[in-house]
């Protein structure tokens, strides 16, 4: 028995040439079929959140000017990360909104929304979480256990869409205001 | 008729080329459309984009690390897939790795060649803390574990880690990561059982002790059938093993984040060992079976500092209990570690650090093994630094540095490493590292005597009149083994749902463990032992691949191959068997509808040329084999999951690899067990 199966295997091993046609072939055939899909769940996330950012008043005091730019921290993959480039630039009011990729050094001065993706370590999430809190800034995450760990607006799925959930608790704390037809909209939690 | 004929070809012709045209024609358009809509959604008010329909991403991302080793990463998510109960059998998905299954209680498991029970080149840890028995330098595989389904990932890198990881990681090391306790709120109960998987259970609760501070508790059990020998009958290698353990994590404020966690364990293995006595009958089994035991408590203290700089203090202590008729042993482990990482300007990432460990053990002597002094006391303390180096801005790094660290046996030990990182642009990266590694020597290839066989009188293999005995002998004078390793790769990812990993590497050793013969005659017997020495050297090199391909957002592919050439002096001057040349493994998870799913995992290892000393000629063909996983996932409900796993299905049993000595040859069935996974 085993030597029989491993000479089928080696048999197919050694049809590889037509192994790697076939893959091939599937690979071009995979990347157009799945990674639209793919994309474009982070996509619609981007454009909520610069929904986001027209909807939520800042205090004066965490912008420079008031033409300042609304500095957006993604953290997450680079899934993630590259599907934000769509509203990199994009106008909110006077301000324009100025996405960044890199783990801010210190996420409290430089941030305005903190965006975690779901592959984050909690340990991260944690330790940003803590440093920004109390602080304006507004923490989007996609962990299940975003609104537990302290996080202000969590991204969720219904019904092949998306809802969001926003613990208005936090959103008092970090001093921040969101307008009445983002909360009509929204799950409302508070602690 | 010919006309016709003709007329009728051409037409398909036509109509085969019209085909061809609009498959990707139509395709395009698909494209575009679908690029038309996303580069909308911008302009797109709140509530419109509620109304879109997306796909969830829900598999692992094709997150390939940034580093310049060849590292593999088992996600939860690969864990549940493999359908595996026990942390060995989990690692049969890394390239470059050898799992072999010698009995059902016993694994001989490595990284890039050398394998066998007592392989001793790996470093394994589970949060941090040395899993590895400093007497031998190998690992006993029967008595690690922890909930599977707490494993936040599992990092494989292969080759040496020495630099930064230190003491035994020679030709890898696998660093075991449990989840954070704020991932593990709530309840987890699982049970089940099976053919050989005779009966398991997990309990597991986790909740909010204060704001910020999460902890969890847990309690499992397992208790597994016996294999059957090769010779037929039953190996007598069932066990029984216990565990409970608990996790606590916090942020204290935005600077401090703290660990602590603690486990402890009980197993009853049952054993058939072969062992030597002076008196007839000579040989014997012995069926007392092993008694293991243990328990470890934890702390771990991260404090950020500004300027993207952190410090962590680690500090654990570690008993472990081995009671087996050739062995006693207690073993007692303090460990400190300190890693203070920092930036300096936007060049350089620098992480430096110091390690102490203390390790006290107490052996019973008897015949089977006698260790002199029979309780030791053992210091080992290093310091390490490593500079990663930005040359051209997030494209071109170069890492170097070493370890500096002092051990009893060979003073000190020095063991640097030079690593470059290329990514010219965000589909490609290669590296390539040079690095020095070395194995200090165990306590038992020191100050050991190793009784192991006796050939009767006028037997077969003893023309002398008197009983013959056969052993091996520890050696004051025996050096550290050493590695210049020697390792490229080069990773592509060619867009999110596929992703190529593949490695080379040439190893390169010098004064590698050999182990020459040495004879004597005392009138009431003869003796020949085989002192450990330093006299080999070899190489081996080969290459690994590593392809995830997610084919279509339900269906996702691991591909790994394996390739490895050992070219090292004799199995029975080395006193360790050779590994499996070729080894392929695929896994497939196939989400059919959002309550089932169906994995497959298949796996084809080499034959290979075994160890074995009571065979005539030391050595013990293992055949290759092709085998198959399948599992069932269920969700009648989104808390509940309910599992049918098939394993080694294709065959009633097959053999993976032979201990050297103590064990009769046994095998790995074909096996089926269900499991309900209820979470709350």
């Amino acid at each position: 028995m085993t030597g029989k199966t491993a000479a089928i295997f080696r048999l197919l091993v050694s049809k590889w040439n037509f192994a790697v046609l076939l893959f091939s072939l599937c690979t071009v055939w995979g990347d157009l079929t799945v990674s639209a899909a793919n994309t474009s769940e982070y996509k619609v996330k981007a454009a909520f959140v610069l929904n986001f950012a027209l909807f939520t008043e800042w205090p004066e005091q965490s912008f420079s000017s008031e033409t300042a730019p609304i500095i957006v921290c993604v953290l997450g993959d680079r899934a993630l990360t590259q599907a934000f480039e769509s509203i990199n630039g994009k106008k909110v009011g006077k301000r324009i909104l100025q996405v960044t990729t890199t783990p801010p050094h210190d996420a409290r001065s430089s941030c305005h929304i903190i965006f975690f993706g779901k592959n984050v370590y909690t340990k991260i999430v944690l330790r940003t979480l803590t440093s920004v809190r109390k602080n304006p800034v507004l923490t989007i995450g996609e962990k299940d256990t975003f609104i537990d760990l302290g996080g202000a607006i969590h991204f969720f799925m219904k019904k092949g869409r998306l809802r969001f959930g926003v613990n208005t608790t936090v959103i008092e704390e970090q001093n921040l205001r969101l307008s009445s037809r983002l909360l009509k909209i929204a799950v409302l939690t508070s602690d | 008729m010919i006309f016709g004929l003709k007329n009728k070809s051409s037409e398909r012709k036509h109509f085969a080329s019209f085909q061809y045209m609009t498959i990707p024609m139509s395709l395009l358009l698909i494209c575009s459309i679908a690029h038309a809509n996303e580069s909308d959604l911008a302009a797109m008010s709140i509530e419109d984009l509620m109304d879109i329909k997306v796909t969830s991403v829900s598999k692992k991302p094709q997150s390939l690390s940034n580093s310049a080793a060849a590292i593999f990463v088992i996600t939860k998510e690969d864990i549940q897939q493999s359908g595996s109960t026990s942390i060995p059998e989990v690692l049969r998905m890394v390239p470059g790795l050898s799992v072999a299954r010698i009995d059902a209680n016993k694994w001989a498991i490595s990284s890039r060649g050398f394998n066998s029970r007592f392989a001793d080149k790996l470093l394994v840890l589970i949060d941090g803390r040395s899993v590895y028995n400093p007497l031998y330098s190998g690992v006993y595989w029967n008595a690690q574990d922890t909930v599977l389904e707490d494993i936040e990932r599992i990092e494989v890198i292969r080759g040496p880690g020495a630099t930064v990881w230190g003491a035994n990681a020679v030709n890898g090391v696998i660093n075991i990561i449990t989840k954070h306790a704020a991932d593990t709120l709530g309840g987890l109960a699982v049970g089940g059982g099976g053919t050989e998987e005779h009966a398991f259970a997990t309990g597991r609760y986790g909740a909010t002790i204060a704001d910020g501070i999460y902890g969890r508790f847990y309690a499992k059990g397992n208790n597994r059938d016996s294999s059957d020998l090769v010779s037929g009958g039953d190996a007598g290698d069932a066990w029984t093993t216990y565990r409970s353990g608990f996790h606590v994590d916090g942020t204290l404020s935005s600077a401090n984040s703290f660990t602590v966690q603690g486990d402890i364990y009980n197993n009853d293995i049952d054993q058939s060992v072969e062992i030597a006595d002076l008196m007839p009958p000579y040989m014997a089994l012995d069926d007392s079976g092993a008694k293991s035991s243990g328990g470890n408590i934890q702390l771990a203290w991260t404090r950020y500092l500004a300027g993207n700089s952190e410090l962590n203090i680690q500090l654990y202590y570690d008993r472990t209990n081995r009671k087996e008729i050739v062995a006693e042993e207690e073993t007692d482990t303090l460990n400190f570690e300190l890693k203070h990482h920092f930036a300096i300007g936007f060049e350089h990432d620098i992480i430096w650090g110091m390690h102490y460990r203390y390790i006290s053990d107490q052996l019973n002597n008897n015949f089977h093994l006698t260790v002199a002094p029979e309780r030791s006391e053992l210091t080992l303390f290093s310091f390490f630094v490593q500079d990663e180096y930005s040359i051209i801005e997030d494209e071109l790094f170069l890492t170097v540095g070493s370890k500096f660290e002092h051990n009893d046996y060979t003073g000190y030990e020095i063991q640097p490493s030079a690593r470059i990182l290329w990514n010219p642009e965000d589909k490609h990266i290669a590296w390539g590292a040079i690095s020095r590694a070395v194995r200090t020597p165990s306590r038992f290839e020191q100050n050991s005597t190793i009784n192991l066989f006796v050939s009767p009188p006028a037997s077969q293999n003893n023309p002398l009149p008197i009983p013959f005995l056969w052993g091996l002998k520890g050696n004051e004078e025996i050096d550290s083994q050493v590695l210049i390793a020697y390792e490229a790769g080069y990773r592509y990812i060619p867009n999110t749902t596929i992703s190529f990993d593949t490695a080379i590497f040439y190893n390169d050793y010098n004064k590698l463990r050999t182990a020459p013969s040495e004879s004597s005659c005392n009138g009431l017997y003869a003796e020949t032992y085989v002192k450990f020495s330093n006299g080999g050297k070899g190489n081996t090199h080969g290459l690994e691949l590593a392809v995830v391909w997610q084919a279509k957002s339900s269906l996702k592919i691991d591909f790994v191959y394996s390739l490895i050439y050992e070219d090292l002096p004799d199995i029975l001057d080395l006193v360790a068997s050779e590994s499996p040349t070729n080894q392929l493994s695929l896994m497939a998870n196939w989400q059919l509808t959002d309550t089932l799913a169906f994995d497959f995992w298949g796996r084809y290892v080499d034959k290979v040329c075994a160890l074995y000393l009571r065979s005539t000629d030391y050595a013990y063909q293992v055949d290759d084999y092709f085998t198959v996983d399948l599992q069932v996932t269920y969700n009648p409900f989104q808390d509940l999951e309910l599992a049918l796993v098939g394993q080694n299905l294709l065959e009633k049993n097959h053999e993976e690899s032979v201990q050297e000595f103590y064990i009769l040859p046994a095998t790995v069935a074909r096996s089926v067990y269900m499991k309900a996974t209820y979470r709350f």
